[in-house]
């Protein structure tokens, strides 16, 4: 009968099928449980960072140098699009999915974690007496409890393309003024684009980091111009911030005409190609910018006055903290007393230049272009950034406030003062200390 | 008049090329670059690479960097999974609504036409504190359990229009012969073959490409989708132009690999289904 | 009666188990916990919240401004572009190329908006590729020009559904238009589009539900505080950035809840508007 062959013929590929289909499901359902049990017969320990650039010299380097010192350790490095980081670390605290060590950001958005009891207090670590207080300071509670171990700080400044110098008979500016002459002649000739720098608006953070805070601190006298925005006993329409504002401006004539579609990369990119003469970057861009042969230099931010004793900002850029809700606490704490040893600062500073420990061991900086950077603290006043602290603890905050301000400064025609207005008003609807100065 | 034809059939191909060079130009432009030096990239966008130029490096360097075999693993596995599910699914209720037709069964095809049209983003801080609750972050399972669930209203009003064309003679030929209802659907599912590869192709699509959900639902390179790892690597701030850009043409390649060979049945599976 | 219940139930339970557990249930659950804070009942205090703050309000009216002009930009150009290829398809004209055709215009549509926005970003680029205007870097030109690389991605989709709906379209009448002597234009305009209207009408709709749920593109282009000055911020970027966070902003699942509810009434009023209305009277009479 047709029908009959029809039947078994159907069958036997149905039977196949269900089969295949069986299969399928039943290995699926047990391979992602599997994927997310631990399967661990050694402690696990897990890294959350934004620092994904880095990620080669961890596990090449960092990360076996303590596993072959602390067998039964293995250590797992995860990083995350500095972007996300946050909100990312944010949801796994929640969700408690987090890692057990965790790299702290500076100032306002760790201070939101240590109120809400994500990380443990680290009093009593041993060799956290390798570090200043100060250097401890924006990862510590109100009480001075500190919760995270400063890793490295970086700084900002200008590199500058030594052959284009020579070929124009420049020399590296040290003033205002002479910035300005600079930039001029290389306008002047048009072969190269005298300033590269970060315009789109999704790098935006770069005008505030590399930009207002590079140029400003000597405008507003270092920290003491934060701590006044903070109590509200200055505002940022005052003439010291707006002077930074309108220094940051003085770039805009020297930027690519097309600033507002070029991003970090392609900056960077330009500067890398020649056709750029001078880039303003932050300080772990050494491998990047400056390898081995390129001739380039660096420069720091001009003061007004020739003369004057110049504003060098150094930024503690992050430290590791441990996750309150970590199975593995005392073996995060063990690798945390690692993080302040001369031997790890010491690998820190040679594998990734431009990155400068905290610790207040004397460490070899064999990098020449790192210790340029280094020398740029000679003869100046250290400062931290501004606006890192008390104004970054809620939403609206500094960073997203001022970086947005910064970028339709810098690629639109709106001017200093406007801006500067702009952020005050801003900041005095959301930010209670400074609501009096609307 | 055939004069006036030839012209006029010119015309047509030329409007269709000049689209078509529009749709693949800038991917083949790509293309290209994917297999040239960094420094060729920069001097010359538009050239073929030669002898000189010619490198696999970008592809080695993309495959080694971080977690793109990874990626790659877990989009498979999630979209293969969500898409069996799906056709799965999919096939049993339309059978079921197209077998026993009762007003529950209008009913029940009115609630997936709604559905498809719903904005399921939208309800995902539920579905975040969902997984969060069933400790079901980071694992492949939350995106195949969500996927699924937005996948199959379409699927079912694709297939529902599928079944129907199958005409009741079988069925009832099936059923005097002893068959239960599960078996009369198994005999009657290969007429509907054309369907269920459209609902295949329809599911897959949106499942590989998304970013929504990989973004708030994997916390980890574990389970990482290959959209969102090419999305994290295109965004860290990155030199290496060649690695970019063979990881974005290594993401393409599945897709359009697929879409290319079975577009034919596709395309029946969507007319067929629908002409009815 | 009740067997044919319990068999068409049997049938439909796991695909209506997935869609009310993980499609309908969290759009119901959004609504429910943007009346509430944590746990505290607070009733519209979040909506409240949403409209009257200074920051959050004006970024929630411009978002919709630019959703706004992201559809209509979507609508006009891809619509017309995706029924003119579709008509060329099915004109007859091109015989053998028409798989070929078909094929290759929709691959742009199975690539991810990573690889979309990429690609066009770098052609785009004054200081890459053969643009010399800074597009994407401009406020005024910014959403539009993300509009139509959007356009370009998807034109494959209504391409495929529009072309099996002309397709479907029965030759006979075709036919008896040609021997009456119609013109190719006069066939088109005055028998295959009214046939069609309601397909037209269709994709209208789920342009308009994609343009005002789109995400993807704008995130993967300019991240989740999309510039320049937030011009290219639309709904589905602001919604991600109020429950998730982003940068040094703080994410809100409740606030974020309130903006999902908001966001799923304008979807809602727009679909009902749009069905109340317009395809109604587009519903030709079948044959």
């Amino acid at each position: 009968m047709v029908q009959t062959n029809y039947c078994d013929w159907e069958k036997m590929k149905i039977r196949k099928a269900s089969l295949v289909f069986a299969i399928g499901i039943s290995l699926i359902v047990p391979a992602s449980v599997l994927a997310t049990s631990a399967v661990a017969a050694t402690t696990t320990l897990t890294i959350e960072s934004w620092r994904g650039d880095d990620s080669v010299y961890w596990k090449k380097t960092l990360i076996p140098m303590y596993e072959k010192a602390n067998p039964g350790v293995k250590i797992v490095w995860a990083p995350s699009t500095s972007n996300e980081y946050d909100s990312a670390l944010s949801l796994r605290f929640k969700g408690k999915t987090a890692g057990d060590v965790i790299m702290c950001r500076p100032y306002g958005t760790t201070k939101t974690f240590i109120k809400n009891k994500n990380l443990i207090p680290l009093t009593g670590l041993p060799g956290l007496t390798n570090f200043t207080t100060q250097s401890m300071q924006s990862w510590s509670d109100a009480s001075g409890v500190p919760y995270c171990v400063p890793s490295a700080s970086v700084g900002a400044g200008f590199y500058y393309n030594k052959d284009i110098f020579k070929k124009l008979n420049l020399t590296p500016p040290k003033t205002q003024a002479e910035f300005i002459a600079v930039l001029e002649a290389i306008k002047k000739d048009g072969k190269y684009t005298p300033l590269a720098a970060a315009g789109t608006s999704a790098d935006s953070w770069a005008l505030d980091q590399m930009g207002l805070e590079l140029v400003g601190p000597y405008y507003w006298k270092g920290d003491a111009g934060g701590v006044a925005l903070d109590n509200g006993t200055r505002k940022a329409t005052d003439p010291e911030y707006l002077a930074a504002f309108s220094a940051l401006a003085s770039w805009k004539p020297y930027l690519p005409k097309t600033f507002s579609t070029m991003g970090y990369t392609d900056a960077e990119q330009l500067f890398i190609l020649g056709r750029a003469a001078i880039l303003v970057e932050g300080s772990w861009s050494v491998k990047e910018i400056a390898p081995p042969g390129k001739n380039v230099g660096i420069f720091g931010a001009p003061v007004a006055k020739a003369g004057d004793k110049p504003y060098v900002q150094v930024l503690a850029d992050h430290g590791f903290g441990v996750n309150s809700a970590s199975p593995n606490q005392a073996a995060a704490k063990k690798l945390l007393t690692w993080f302040t040893t001369k031997e790890f600062a010491q690998a820190y500073a040679t594998g990734l230049p431009g990155f400068f420990p905290l610790s207040k061991d004397k460490i070899t900086i064999d990098n020449p272009m790192a210790q340029a950077w280094l020398n740029l603290r000679d003869g100046a006043i250290v400062t931290a950034p501004i606006g890192m602290d008390k104004m970054n603890t809620g939403t609206p905050n500094f960073f997203s406030v001022m970086t947005n301000i910064l970028n339709v400064m810098m690629t639109t025609k709106k001017t200093p003062a406007e801006a500067a207005a702009d952020f005050q008003k801003s900041l005095s609807s959301w930010y209670p200390p400074q609501a009096k100065n609307k | 008049m055939k004069v006036q034809n030839q012209s006029k059939n010119l015309l047509v191909h030329f409007v269709m090329i000049f689209f078509v060079l529009l749709a693949i130009g800038p991917i083949l432009v790509i293309v290209i670059n994917s297999f040239k030096t960094t420094d060729a990239i920069f001097s010359g966008p538009l050239k073929l690479p030669d002898s000189a130029t010619f490198t696999l490096d970008g592809f080695k360097r993309a495959i080694l960097n971080g977690n793109f075999i990874g990626n790659y693993i877990n989009s498979t596995v999630i979209t293969v999974g969500s898409t069996i599910l799906t056709v799965v699914c999919s096939c049993l209720a339309a059978y079921g609504i197209t077998e026993f037709t009762t007003k529950l069964a209008t009913v029940i095809a009115g609630l997936f036409t709604i559905g498809i049209m719903l904005p399921v983003t939208l309800g995902t801080v539920v579905i975040l504190k969902m997984m969060v609750r069933f400790h079901l972050l980071n694992t492949h399972l939350s995106l195949i359990l969500v996927y699924v669930g937005i996948s199959v209203p379409l699927g079912v009003i694709l297939m529902v229009t599928n079944f129907k064309t199958v005409s009741n003679d079988l069925k009832e030929a099936a059923r005097i012969d002893g068959a239960n209802e599960f078996r009369t659907f198994l005999i009657v599912l290969p007429l509907v073959k054309p369907g269920i590869a459209a609902v295949a192709a329809i599911t897959m699509l949106p499942i590989w490409n998304d970013l929504w959900f990989p973004l708030i639902l994997t916390t980890g390179p574990k389970t990482q989708t290959l959209t969102l790892g090419i999305q994290q690597f295109v965004g860290v701030h990155t030199n290496d132009w060649q690695a970019l850009i063979a990881s974005l043409v290594l993401g393409a390649i599945p897709l359009i690999l697929l879409f290319t060979l079975f577009s034919k049945q596709f395309i029946k599976g969507l007319s067929d289904g629908y002409g009815k | 009666m009740s067997k044919r219940h319990r068999k068409l139930l049997l049938f439909t339970t796991p695909a209506l188990a997935f869609f009310l557990a993980f499609a309908v249930f969290p759009l119901i659950g959004t609504i429910y916990i943007s009346f509430y804070r944590e746990t505290k009942f607070v009733g519209l205090a979040n909506f409240k919240f949403l409209f009257t703050d200074e920051t959050l309000s004006s970024r929630f009216l411009s978002a919709f401004l630019h959703n706004c002009e992201f559809f209509i930009i979507a609508a006009a150009v891809q619509l017309p572009l995706a029924l003119l290829m579709a008509a060329l398809l099915t004109s007859g004209r091109v015989r053998r190329m028409t798989g070929f055709y078909r094929t290759i215009l929709f691959i742009p549509s199975t690539l991810s908006v990573v690889i979309v926005g990429f690609i066009w970003r770098l052609i785009i680029s004054p200081l890459w590729g053969i643009v010399d205007y800074p597009l994407l870097g401009e406020k005024a030109t910014a959403l539009p020009t993300i509009t139509l690389m959007s356009v370009w991605q998807y034109l494959g989709i209504p391409l495929v559904f529009l072309y099996s709906a002309l397709l479907a379209i029965p030759s006979n009448i075709i036919e008896a238009a040609r021997v009456d002597g119609a013109s190719d234009f006069r066939i088109f305009f005055r028998i295959k589009m009214p046939l069609i209207a309601p397909q037209i009408g269709i994709i209208t709709i789920l342009t308009f539900i994609w343009t005002f749920n789109g995400f993807d593109i704008i995130f993967a282009l300019n991240g989740g505080m999309p510039g320049p000055d937030f011009s290219t911020d639309v709904l589905g970027t602001l919604f991600y950035r109020t429950f998730f966070g982003w940068g040094a902003d703080q994410g809100d699942q409740n606030l974020g809840a309130a903006t999902a509810t908001v966001i799923f009434l304008i979807i809602l009023l727009g679909t009902a508007g749009y069905f109340a209305t317009i395809q109604r009277r587009l519903k030709v009479s079948q044959l």
